[in-house]
């Protein structure tokens, strides 16, 4: 059975206002087979978005190319857009029509009308557990509600491939878990294949079949979730919350000196959480063993000892978290 | 294509759906020109400053008219005082024979004094100065204005109240002179003057009455048809409409006199001269009681000849009496609109500048609107749907078109609902032709829309067309009359926003010269669509 979707060295360069060209997406090469949630994990500033634009036809690729159901998106673009529904991670709607009237809309948008189109807005309606409020104005909705009928656009022409670009940024807890047991329900219910973008690590955990990791426009881990914590091997994470007293540069070494069973200690310094903010993540440092809990009360009177104040400790299994933070040495935060 | 259409059509959903757009786009071009209508209409005790003083220039080439030429003693350069016969075996002669049972005084009968020149008349009413230059019946006894009473002119008047003016012609009018039609027409195209009042060679002709005379068979009509042209500037179109009022009115009470003259005249000469007939000319024989000339009738035609100039003055309270088919119109479009009151007038041209400068800024932000699509991701989402580039392209020009239209057609619906409740009858102050109206429309939603996608186009971020384009719209307004007054036509033509307010003043007058209006806005406007839509096409791209 051919890849729903086939990405073919592709690549996106822009120019900067300095005239510099910038490599967004630097030759990514991955397939997504029908039927399977594939998640596209990475920071902010990765490259997803750049490379789910140029798969769904709104970018056009500096170099490659990608077929959605063995179309062209350079080539055939109305067929391959035909077999995707596009679920962006802003709320692509208009603010001044009800919900029906955007779905009627979107709906004529992917050559659907009359009764069918009405059939259709209808039970998306049902779907989303919005027909209630159906003729109602989008501005008057919750973010979460606006999500869902963003959801729901995309779902409207049943689309063999959903592109969903971080679908639960921005909203309650409950919204989030509907949203993600959407998802789910689309793969099990419908057999759609879906992109799944985040940075969200516990989203792609859950959600996914397989995870791409993106950084700096490139793929650097592909497969599914076993595969990719093996990678880093069945080593426990601790990690160790410190106040804003920085660290030098030798002492992480120096600590896994003294601690038998540590493999590694990164360290990651406090970061302000926005430009002129007073606000900041914590340093941390991480540090890798076989056996966490062991390793843990060792690490806590090393740290008492040298004067650090410990303001959090947590230990984790190998997550994608940890595969991404052994891949590039940084927190997927970052 | 069904999706071009689809939008287009969203285009008009949205805008109908923002209230506060529709505050903009409708509400308050409604409110600053039905505000300017009370303000310059006449409605409110202002309005006359308004109005005071606007140049004129006449031009009076009338020649006037002889009456004995008319009565058929031309010939023998006879007065009615030579015509004699005998009355009582004793010679007699006919003017003798008048005044000794009528008033009729001895000039009125002399050959060399009877002669009429209305326009004289006519350019001494403008002028608001006594005739000095004694010449025939009618310069017997100058005008006096302080007894003009004229609705027109006074604060209180009635029924025929139409700009509330409280004062004289002279107040009103500030009248020059020239000698030639064509310098006074140049001096209006100048912009020197608001209107040039041009009295043709054979105004007088005109206007005087038919004599028939029955006893020898023949028929003496009048000499070579006159007219007056009005020459209105059509950058002061509501001036030249007061100018043109006033002028109607005199040469319709003109009329009037006329028609009475000719009758009472007409019947006394051929009675007089059919007897005379009847008698072969022996005159010995004849008898002033044969005449059946009754001492009424002879009252009357002395009475009219005697008192012409006092009978002028009352009738003259009734100026905008319609029907007078002794003018004639050149360049302003006011054959129809003069019968509206001055609201209505105001709300044509000072409405239709408003709707039009306003669809400038539909027009324009209704296409930046493209930028508000990409930040809340429709656009992106459009691109993502198996929709061909162009027909989003398509779709969101013909939209913006269709917002436009339908935004003017609104805003001058408004004005003719508002202009009908303030007359208190059915006003179509832009006529009835539904079709020319359609067209003209059309034409101005053209090029609006056709502006707003150039700039657009033109201009690189948001803030840029939200920086340029009221410039934009705000100086082809100035241009176009768009703020309460007018610059001469030839700087005004520079605006298009001058040719859809023209040809919507057409449209008002019921004129059918549209074209050379209309062809203008369609030209600009498919010229900026094309370049504009090239340029516009940048920002379909993410």
């Amino acid at each position: 059975m051919p890849p729903m979707v086939q990405t073919q060295k592709l690549c996106k360069s822009f120019r900067r206002s300095d005239g510099s060209m910038v490599d967004a997406v630097k030759g990514v090469t991955f397939d997504i087979e029908k039927g399977e949630i594939f998640s596209l994990l990475g920071p902010n500033g990765a490259g997803k978005t750049t490379l789910i634009s140029m798969i769904s036809g709104l970018l056009a690729p500096t170099e490659g190319d990608a077929t959605i159901g063995g179309f062209s998106i350079t080539q055939q673009p109305i067929e391959a857009k035909k077999l995707m529904g596009f679920i962006p991670q802003e709320i692509a709607l208009y603010p001044e029509l009800s919900a029906r009237q955007n779905l009627l809309f979107f709906g004529r948008m992917y050559g659907l009308g009359g009764k069918e189109l009405n059939r259709r807005v209808d039970e998306v309606l049902a779907f989303i557990d919005l027909a209630d409020r159906q003729k109602d104005r989008i501005d008057t909705f919750s973010g979460g509600m606006k999500r869902r009928v963003n959801i729901a656009v995309g779902l409207l022409h049943r689309p063999q491939l959903i592109y969903m670009d971080e679908p639960t940024v921005g909203i309650d807890p409950q919204n989030r878990r509907r949203i993600l047991d959407t998802v789910k329900q689309l793969r099990d219910q419908f057999q759609m294949t879906v992109l799944y973008t985040t940075h969200l690590m516990e989203e792609a955990q859950e959600l996914s079949d397989r995870v791409g990791i993106i950084d700096h426009g490139e793929i650097i881990a592909l497969g599914e979730q076993g595969e990719l914590t093996q990678q880093v091997g069945e080593e426990d994470r601790i990690e160790i919350g410190l106040g804003n007293r920085a660290v030098p540069a030798t002492y992480p070494a120096e600590l896994q000196a003294q601690i038998p069973g540590v493999t590694r200690i990164l360290y990651t310094p406090a970061e302000q959480l926005a430009e002129g903010s007073s606000q900041s993540t914590p340093a941390r440092l991480t540090a890798f063993a076989k056996r966490g809990r062991t390793a843990l009360p060792q690490l806590i009177q090393v740290l008492n000892k040298d004067g650090y104040e410990i303001q959090s400790v947590e230990v984790r299994e190998p997550d994608l978290e940890a595969v991404f933070l052994a891949l590039t040495g940084r927190a997927l935060r970052d | 294509m069904k999706k071009i259409w689809h939008i287009a059509a969203k285009e008009l959903q949205i805008v109908l759906r923002d209230r506060n757009l529709v505050l903009i786009m409708f509400l308050t071009p409604i409110v600053l020109a039905t505000i300017m209508g009370f303000a310059f209409g006449g409605v409110g005790d202002s309005a006359s400053s308004s109005f005071q003083h606007m140049p004129v220039v006449l031009v009076n080439l009338d020649t006037g008219f002889d009456l004995q030429q008319q009565i058929g003693v031309t010939e023998t350069n006879l007065s009615l005082n030579d015509l004699t016969f005998n009355v009582d075996g004793a010679p007699t002669s006919v003017g003798e024979l008048l005044q000794a049972n009528t008033d009729i005084t001895d000039t009125a009968l002399n050959a060399d004094s009877a002669n009429f020149n209305f326009g004289n008349q006519l350019a001494s009413i403008l002028a608001a100065t006594p005739l000095t230059d004694s010449n025939g019946l009618t310069s017997t006894t100058a005008f006096n204005l302080d007894e003009l009473t004229c609705p027109l002119l006074t604060e209180n008047g009635q029924e025929n109240q139409q700009f509330a003016f409280a004062g004289t012609l002279d107040d009103l009018f500030d009248v020059d002179e020239m000698a030639s039609a064509e310098a006074a027409r140049a001096a209006v195209d100048r912009g020197d003057y608001v209107a040039a009042v041009i009295i043709a060679p054979g105004f007088s002709n005109q206007m005087m009455p038919t004599f028939s005379v029955a006893g020898d068979g023949g028929e003496t009509t009048s000499g070579p048809a006159g007219e007056i042209e009005v020459y209105g500037s059509s950058g002061s179109p509501i001036s030249a409409l007061i100018v043109r009022s006033v002028v109607e009115g005199v040469v319709n009470q003109f009329t009037r006199i006329s028609v009475a003259l000719g009758a009472t005249v007409d019947s006394a000469v051929n009675i007089l001269l059919r007897n005379v007939s009847l008698a072969n000319f022996d005159l010995t024989n004849f008898n002033l009681a044969d005449l059946n000339i009754s001492t009424q009738t002879l009252n009357t035609i002395t009475g009219t000849l005697q008192t012409l100039d006092s009978s002028v003055l009352d009738p003259l309270g009734c100026l905008l009496t319609p029907g007078a088919s002794n003018l004639h119109v050149n360049q302003q479009p006011l054959d129809q609109t003069q019968t509206l009151d001055a609201f209505s007038y105001i709300m044509i041209v000072l409405g239709s500048a408003q709707a039009v400068f306003f669809a400038l800024f539909t027009g324009i932000f209704g296409m930046n609107s493209i930028y508000e699509e990409k930040r809340q991701w429709t656009l992106q989402r459009l691109i993502a749907s198996p929709t061909p580039p162009r027909y989003l392209l398509l779709g969101k020009l013909i939209g913006n078109l269709l917002v436009v239209a339908f935004q003017i057609s609104v805003l001058l619906l408004a004005f003719t609902v508002i202009a009908s409740l303030v007359r208190g009858a059915p006003t179509f102050i832009y006529g009835r032709n539904i079709p020319a109206f359609l067209l003209v429309v059309f034409a101005i939603a053209l090029f609006s829309s056709g502006l707003g996608v150039l700039v657009v186009g033109l201009f690189k971020t948001p803030e840029q067309v939200q920086f340029f384009g009221p410039m934009i719209s705000a100086t082809l307004g100035a241009l176009g009359g768009s703020f309460g007054f007018r610059l001469p036509p030839a700087v005004g033509r520079i605006s298009p926003i001058y040719w859809g307010v023209s040809a919507l003043e057409k449209l008002g007058a019921g004129e059918s010269g549209l074209a050379l209006d209309v062809g203008v806005l369609l030209a600009i406007g498919v010229v900026l669509f094309v370049v504009g839509a090239i340029l516009f096409r940048r920002r379909m791209t993410i």
